[in-house]
């Protein structure tokens, strides 16, 4: 398994790839993305980065995994082929009718479809690959015997998954409301109260108290290992530097390049699944409580 | 203006044949639940009942479910008929097969979760998404709860409206509130809703259903809108 990372700027480029990420990948500002106060804002700094890996072998990948409306992607289709000709990695993309579009256009590139391609069943899978997508982020919320359901239909797929036990959304990401703030009151707008992560906050259910669903660290560490033997090839970090800057960004790098060092070793699940949750202990809480 | 109701398998094995004849359409299943997808039996028990249009409500389906859901769709197409069969879908694997199984005779339409996935919050209808879709797929209608998106976005397209109240879908999760035995669940949920309160919220609650948290939604009327779907209070309570 190799590590991928999204980063913002050329320097963190230089950082990560230095320091044994396998790629890349970054938003471009002007192209609205899933991050997008956490894109890359100048085209020529875009291109420094398509360079750059390019110069220490590896690959930067361009995230442009949201819906567009034809004008915004008729817009952004130069610049994308601009990219494509300074040798861009290839596109994260979710949209199919995007696929359609830059097939139409001509974009020839590798196009991998994100985890909010919701490709839960190998039909999901051949429906992308039809459009010209070689490699499947797996959604956040599938277990490893559903994609071994899916492999086995599908044959050898180039597949990637966040590094669950930071990047994990509670609810299918992708789909869901619950951040914006029509939902919440004027007084809880006006104290800037209104959460980044809504769904971890407590509710009360008749009268108990209630929180929204999710496996644990044990279970997403032991799905890794699971992932990892079906030969999973990528383990993703996601961008988070508006949270708690390089620091933390480098910190869960770390601890990413651990987990994929204990997964090269030969251990058992549960051997894996211990060290590495002492591995990864440290920013537990309160982090996890405040990133999306 | 066709009225439909919208169930899950048990709320649609307790309404009588005297409750559902004010409905022209039956919703039956889940768009946030694959183990709440219809059986085999529901729907007989339905064609026996009911003889409106049928929808099978799907949501996002892995493996199993999936080759569930296209049996399902088979049978019921067999008992009510093209003419009275309809699938609400969610997952793009599914609507994919359903084209390549029934050669385009299954009238499809895109679910909630598919219009949240495509519409999100800053994205416009007018995305050349719906065309690919109805093209592609056969796509001939929306299902939708929010009317901002009639209002705001569209559709630019002369696109039918299945307008759902009183639950407006928020979000969707794959683990069950009730069991941690996921994919297998045993229906432990027995269709309950729960109001999760939080006082920054502007309702003060939203809805927990079937692995879907929804806010309170009203009725809504557009020209776009050619059904309306109502889904009924469930039982309260943990």
């Amino acid at each position: 398994m190799k590590v991928v990372i999204g980063i913002t700027s050329l320097s963190e480029a230089e950082y990560f790839l230095k320091h044994g990420a396998s790629e890349v990948y970054f938003g471009y500002g002007a192209i609205s993305n899933h991050r997008a106060s956490e894109s890359v804002l100048d085209e020529r700094e875009a291109l420094e980065i398509v360079r750059l890996a390019h110069s220490l072998g590896s690959r930067a990948f361009i995230t442009v995994n949201e819906i567009y409306g034809t004008h915004t992607l008729l817009e952004a289709a130069p610049f994308l082929c601009r990219l494509v000709k300074h040798g861009v990695g290839g596109f994260i993309v979710r949209d199919a009718a995007m696929l359609y579009v830059l097939d139409r256009l001509g974009v020839k590139t590798k196009f991998v479809v994100s985890h909010m391609g919701f490709t839960f069943n190998s039909a999901t899978v051949e429906y992308y690959r039809r459009l010209g997508v070689s490699r499947v982020v797996w959604p956040q919320h599938l277990r490893p015997f559903e994609s071994a359901a899916i492999l086995k239909k599908t044959g050898p797929l180039e597949t990637e998954i966040f590094f669950s036990p930071r990047f994990y959304c509670i609810n299918t990401e992708g789909a869901c409301m619950l951040l914006y703030s029509d939902r919440y009151t004027q007084a809880a707008k006006r104290a800037h109260v209104m959460p980044k992560m809504f769904c971890h906050n407590d509710f009360r259910a008749d009268g108990k108290p209630f929180v929204m669903p999710e496996p644990s660290s044990e279970t997403k560490l032991g799905d890794l290992y699971d992932f990892d033997r079906q030969g999973m090839e990528y383990l993703k970090v996601g961008r988070l530097l508006y949270m708690g800057g390089m620091a933390q960004h480098t910190d869960v790098f770390t601890e990413a390049m651990t987990i994929v060092r204990l997964l090269d070793k030969k251990l058992t699940k549960a051997q894996f699944v211990r060290e590495a949750l002492a591995a990864t202990s440290e920013l537990e809480e309160p982090w996890k409580k405040h990133y999306h | 203006m066709e009225k439909a109701l919208s169930l899950t398998p048990g709320q649609a094995a307790k309404a009588s044949s005297a409750s559902l004849k004010r409905f022209d359409a039956v919703y039956i299943g889940s768009e946030t639940c694959q183990n709440l997808l219809a059986s085999r039996a529901d729907v007989d028990s339905l064609a026996s009942r009911f003889k409106g249009k049928l929808v099978l409500s799907t949501a996002l389906l892995d493996e199993p479910a999936l080759e569930n859901a296209l049996s399902l769709a088979g049978h019921a197409a067999k008992k009510f008929g093209y003419d009275r069969i309809e699938v609400a879908v969610n997952d793009y694997g599914f609507l994919s097969e359903l084209r390549r199984e029934h050669k385009g005779r299954m009238k499809v339409s895109a679910g909630r979760l598919m219009m949240l996935n495509i519409l999100g919050v800053w994205r416009q209808i007018d995305a050349p998404y719906l065309t690919y879709l109805a093209e592609n797929f056969g796509v001939s209608a929306l299902e939708a709860d929010n009317p901002y998106y009639l209002y705001k976005r569209g559709p630019q397209a002369p696109f039918a409206v299945h307008f759902h109240y009183p639950l407006r879908l928020l979000a969707t999760t794959r683990y069950c509130a009730y069991s941690d035995k996921f994919p297998a669940c045993g229906r432990l949920c027995r269709d309950r809703q729960l109001k999760l309160k939080n006082p920054q919220l502007r309702d003060g609650f939203i809805v927990s259903f079937n692995n879907g948290y929804y806010m309170r939604g009203k009725a809504f009327s557009h020209p776009l809108i050619t059904r309306t779907v109502h889904t009924p209070a469930a039982r309260k309570g943990a």
